[in-house]
């Protein structure tokens, strides 16, 4: 019998968690003003079959869809209805229509018939734009090619902050679009995550409440693709999105990679990820319309991690790499402040900047090696180096052949460590190699050929 | 642990039909049965009832039934039913109450427990259940991610992960459209992007030592101590760390942070560490809190969660967590209320209101034997406004504390006439000394409504022997009716007339089995069972000759009481004499 009552006090305490880390409230504001949305949009839709837009009957209904969706979206942020199996979804919440009313077949059933599966809104709209898109919406579907037609009529009716989506079906856990990983599903997932994360950033920095459950999502499927052993070093979003964002990412990416090879367990490694997706949340901040300097953007950051209600662990540390991540070693940080302190840093030496990079990606490692032990924990930076390598993916090398390459890979083991897969860039007499073009070729270090240089971008010195 | 509430599990309930063809069927229908109660009693129960234990033994007892008989369960999941092998083996069409809907409507399309799934992983699906049974959506986590997170070996989930643009209907992918046509749904919802300044998080380190850098490997002891790091036991000392720097950043003027915008996370890390009972963090917390300097207008919102960490709720988190087999109170709790200022012994009686187990309500009782010395009227004020078993805990403090002041509490709680009171009353009556004032008390619990406190207030007066308590049993035994009067009552009451009284019980009871006069009446046969009784522990011959006249006299009952009462006279008479 002990092992139950061990159980049950387990599970029991595993509920006590979950209800310390419940925001009721929010939950129920995004369901119930999602269902009103919905329940409006419908009505309206069928309205428009029957009236005139400038009928006074969309009166009350427009105001009170114009009130529900500036209510949702200063919530949530930009707000994204998907229309989904039955089943209606506003920003991954699931919204409970009642099926007598036929809410959310009849809205799922309307946007098909355009072959879309759901409605984005990035800002409030006003009466006139309400009528404007119903208007569109209740118009006959195009015989061809009908989600381009809609598209093209919200465009023509000047809704800039409407945007129309294709049918969309749920995804299964364990499902692969091919065999393997293709290009496109590594830009895509890129694109995907450089959005996400944008769309947190924009969150964040119009004082909405932080729902790290999408990024979250995302962070699961970077940890999942370590954990398969494929490549997720983050070049493929090197450009996209805000720099701000873009950097997120890379330093999510940089800390996954070190707590993994420490062997860290993939939740704590998901915990780790959010945490390194919002350290530097207070650049978000604006203090008199200006983004708070470096020396109050941890203060500035936890201040935006804090509104998020609910007790959890993951939140917890998630404030203290918001605080500590740019601690030295003297203060102790914690373990996953330490991480991402590394990988905050090798991004800042090395990433593009206008100006260009500060130090190419193996100098910054060189120099940051210099400071292990006092600003760096020497473990976890080595953990980093065993993984990229001496030419860690972006360092220019000038080979014995006259060719200048790219490194595009980390380090594949002892052996290979400063022999690293590279791309070339530029031939021996000195000819740029366009992306894509047939002399772009790879050439793998670990089967020959000499470094002679590391070239260093031409960026001023960090100040 | 708490086993009051319901013992026995629910049988099969409306809505949920027993389903099954085949033996395979059938045994899938148990375990989806047991899995569905013992996710949902965490709904109906607290965590800690013995009916969820049962649930849970039905729970193990189902699968390895199943994975012994039938191998792997592999169950599709559809809105209202769950399939194995093609066969329904569940079906609830009540949203409320069916696994099969809460399970499809998080996302969840198959769930598989292989033959060698280990009880822990069951467990934790369970678990993972159980929190979505309750109606508890987290902020951070959902279903989907707590079974990413629960990283089961031998449980393997499909569920939604989320939506994706289905490629079969992609309007906007068509090939043959122009590249004003093909422009493809934005991903983003072209809201205005944050723009840090281009020189966000710098100055960049000042590095100025180049160290060249070469593969090395790390011991795996090393690993080990690192990611120990991070292990859930040190989420008090990190939560403590955060309230470091949480209040630091208050007291800095320079950083755009105000005591209102951090009071949701402290209450947020007050209720973790009071339900983890880390009362050293808790302490901690409290004399940061305590020694911060804040602008007046936040100094009341700190008192008030200064208060707050031993108020009702608060005090009530911490007891709900001590360990079943601790004895002592933690001298942390005891510096806890001393450091918090607020009427403790008042939050004391209304956490005892609550059911805490008695590893609990010994802690608290012994909370409460502190204020006895100071406070004692204010204990005793609340004892009598107390329910029924905390008036008994803290008559127990009195008791054990200040027995005069208990004593006064029993005098005072005359009107208090549950059973429990009676006898923690009777408790208190034992152990004071023997005064005209006790035995008036003792008395009137002669006359209590319940039989356990008549016979144990009885027994009290027969060990204390005071004639003063004589008059009023006499009156009460006169008062009796025969037929409420069960033997053993009776027995006590000769007993107790005899030993207070010695004289004049002969007398009474020489009245009741021999009356005098030409037409004197027999006394009824419950005064005779009490003379009889009482006659044992009288000396004399005459004792002897009255118990032998009832028993010539009276019925069959009354003769066996003699002669069990002879028996035991001369016992009695044995033991003096040795």
């Amino acid at each position: 019998m002990s092992d139950l009552n061990a159980a049950q006090k387990s599970i029991g305490e595993a509920l006590d968690a979950a209800r310390a880390g419940e925001d009721k409230a929010l939950a129920q504001q995004v369901r119930d003003l999602g269902a009103q949305a919905v329940r409006l949009l419908t009505g309206l839709w069928r309205l428009m079959r029957t009236h005139e837009p400038d009928n006074d009957a969309f009166e009350n209904p427009t105001r009170d869809f114009a009130l529900t969706l500036v209510r949702l979206i200063e919530l949530l942020g930009p707000l994204h209805l998907v229309c989904v199996e039955g089943q209606v979804y506003i920003n991954d919440v699931r919204i409970r229509i009642d099926d007598r009313t036929g809410g959310a077949a009849n809205l799922e059933e309307e946007l098909r018939a355009h072959h879309s599966g759901g409605l984005e809104f990035a800002q409030p709209l006003d009466d006139r734009s309400i009528r404007s898109l119903l208007h569109v919406l209740a118009g006959r579907p195009a015989e061809q090619h009908p989600l381009r037609a809609l598209a093209t009529r919200i465009r023509e009716a000047e809704l800039t902050t409407v945007t129309v989506n294709g049918l969309f079906r749920l995804r299964v856990s364990g499902e692969q679009t091919g065999p393997t990983p293709t290009r496109r599903d590594v830009v895509q997932t890129a694109e995907r995550a450089t959005g996400l994360v944008s769309e947190a950033w924009d969150n964040l920095a119009a004082g909405r409440t932080p729902n790290p459950l999408p990024v979250r999502r995302l962070v699961n499927d970077l940890v999942d693709s370590v954990a398969r052993g494929e490549h997720i070093l983050p070049d493929a979003a090197a450009g996209a999105g805000s720099a701000v964002a873009g950097h997120s990412l890379r330093v999510c990416s940089l800390s996954i990679l070190i707590g993994a090879e420490l062997g860290l367990p993939p939740a704590v490694l998901a915990d780790l990820g959010v945490a390194a997706m919002f350290h530097d949340a207070g650049y978000g901040a604006r203090e008199d319309g200006y983004a708070p300097p470096f020396e109050r953007h941890a203060g500035a950051g936890a201040c935006m991690l804090l509104r998020q209600r609910g007790f959890h662990p993951a939140k917890v540390k998630r404030l203290l790499v918001a605080f500590e991540h740019h601690d030295p070693m003297s203060r102790t940080p914690i373990l996953l402040a330490r991480i991402v302190h590394i990988a905050d840093d090798f991004d800042t030496l090395s990433r593009n900047r206008s100006g260009g990079a500060f130090y190419s990606p193996a100098l910054a490692l060189e120099l940051m090696s210099g400071a292990a032990g006092t600003l760096y924990d020497p473990g976890l930076l080595q953990l980093l180096i065993n993984r990229i390598g001496k030419y860690p993916p972006g360092t220019l090398l000038r080979l014995r052949d006259g060719r200048t390459v790219v490194s595009v890979s980390g380090s594949r083991g002892q052996a290979s460590f400063a022999r690293p897969l590279c791309r070339v860039v530029i031939t021996a007499d000195g000819t740029p190699v366009l992306p894509g073009s047939p002399e772009q070729v790879e050439v793998d270090l670990a089967l020959g050929g000499g470094v002679i240089e590391v070239i260093e971008p031409r960026g001023a010195p960090p100040p | 642990m708490d086993d009051t509430g319901p013992p026995v599990p629910e049988p099969a309930e409306a809505g949920e039909i027993r389903l099954g063809h085949t033996a395979r069927g059938t045994a899938a229908n148990d375990v989806v049965l047991a899995l569905t109660r013992a996710a949902r009693s965490f709904l109906l129960y607290d965590p800690s009832n013995m009916a969820i234990r049962q649930f849970l033994d039905m729970l193990r007892l189902a699968v390895e039934a199943y994975c012994t008989h039938h191998g792997e369960l592999s169950l599709a999941v559809r809105p209202f039913e769950l399939v194995a092998g093609g066969e329904v083996v569940y079906l609830d069409r009540d949203r409320e109450r069916s696994l099969a809907f809460r399970l499809y409507r998080d996302g969840v399309r198959r769930m598989s427990l292989r033959a060698d799934v280990p009880w822990l992983e069951v467990l934790k699906l369970l678990e993972v259940l159980s929190i979505r049974y309750i109606g508890v959506r987290q902020t951070e986590d959902d279903m989907v991610v707590l079974l990413w997170k629960a990283g089961f070996q031998h449980i393997e989930i499909e569920a939604v992960e989320g939506f994706v643009p289905d490629e079969e209907v992609d309007d906007f992918a068509d090939p043959t459209a122009t590249d004003a046509q093909t422009e493809a749904p934005p991903t983003h919802s072209g809201a205005l992007a944050v723009d840090a300044p281009a020189d966000f998080d710098l100055p960049a380190p000042e590095l100025t030592l180049r160290r060249p850098v070469q593969h090395a490997d790390l011991p795996d002891i090393w690993r080990d101590g690192l990611v120990a790091e991070d292990a859930m036991h040190h989420m008090p000392d990190m939560c403590l760390r955060l309230v470091d720097h949480m209040l630091r950043a208050v007291e800095d003027p320079s950083v755009p942070l105000s005591f209102s915008q951090i009071l949701p996370q402290l209450r947020e890390i007050r209720d973790f560490t009071l339900t983890d009972g880390q009362l050293p963090v808790v302490l901690e917390i409290i004399g940061r809190l305590a020694y911060l300097s804040l602008p007046p207008t936040h100094t009341v919102e700190r008192d008030t969660l200064l208060t707050s960490f031993a108020d009702a709720r608060g005090l009530g988190r911490l007891i709900h967590s001590v360990p079943v087999g601790l004895r002592s109170t933690p001298p942390e709790l005891v510096t806890l209320l001393q450091m918090v200022p607020g009427d403790h012994l008042q939050t004391l009686t209304e956490v005892m209101e609550q059911d805490h187990g008695e590893a609990g309500r010994r802690v608290l009782r012994t909370l409460v034997e502190r204020y006895v010395v100071r406070e004692g009227e204010h204990v005793v004020d609340c004892m009598l406004a107390a329910s029924p078993a905390v008036a008994c805990e803290l008559l127990r403090a009195l008791r054990y504390t200040s027995l005069p002041r208990a004593v006064d509490a029993v005098r005072l709680a005359s009107g208090r006439n549950e059973l429990d009171f009676e006898l923690g009353a009777l408790r208190v009556l034992e152990a004071a000394p023997i005064s005209n004032g006790t035995t008036a008390l003792l008395g009137a619990y002669v006359a209590s409504g319940h039989a356990e406190s008549r016979l144990w207030a009885l027994t009290l007066l027969t060990r204390r022997a005071k004639p003063a308590a004589f008059p009023n049993l006499l009156e009460r035994i006169r008062g009796l009716s025969a037929r409420t009067v069960p033997t053993a009552e009776a027995v006590a009451y000769g007993e107790a007339l005899a030993a207070s009284d010695p004289a004049h019980a002969m007398e009474i009871f020489r009245e009741w089995i021999r009356p005098k006069g030409l037409f004197a009446v027999l006394a009824a046969p419950i005064l005779q069972v009490i003379a009889v009784s009482g006659l044992v522990h009288l000396p004399g011959d005459e004792a002897e000759s009255l118990i032998k006249i009832a028993s010539e006299k009276g019925g069959t009952d009354l003769q066996r009481h003699c002669t069990t009462c002879m028996v035991k006279r001369r016992r009695v008479a044995r033991g003096a004499e040795q």
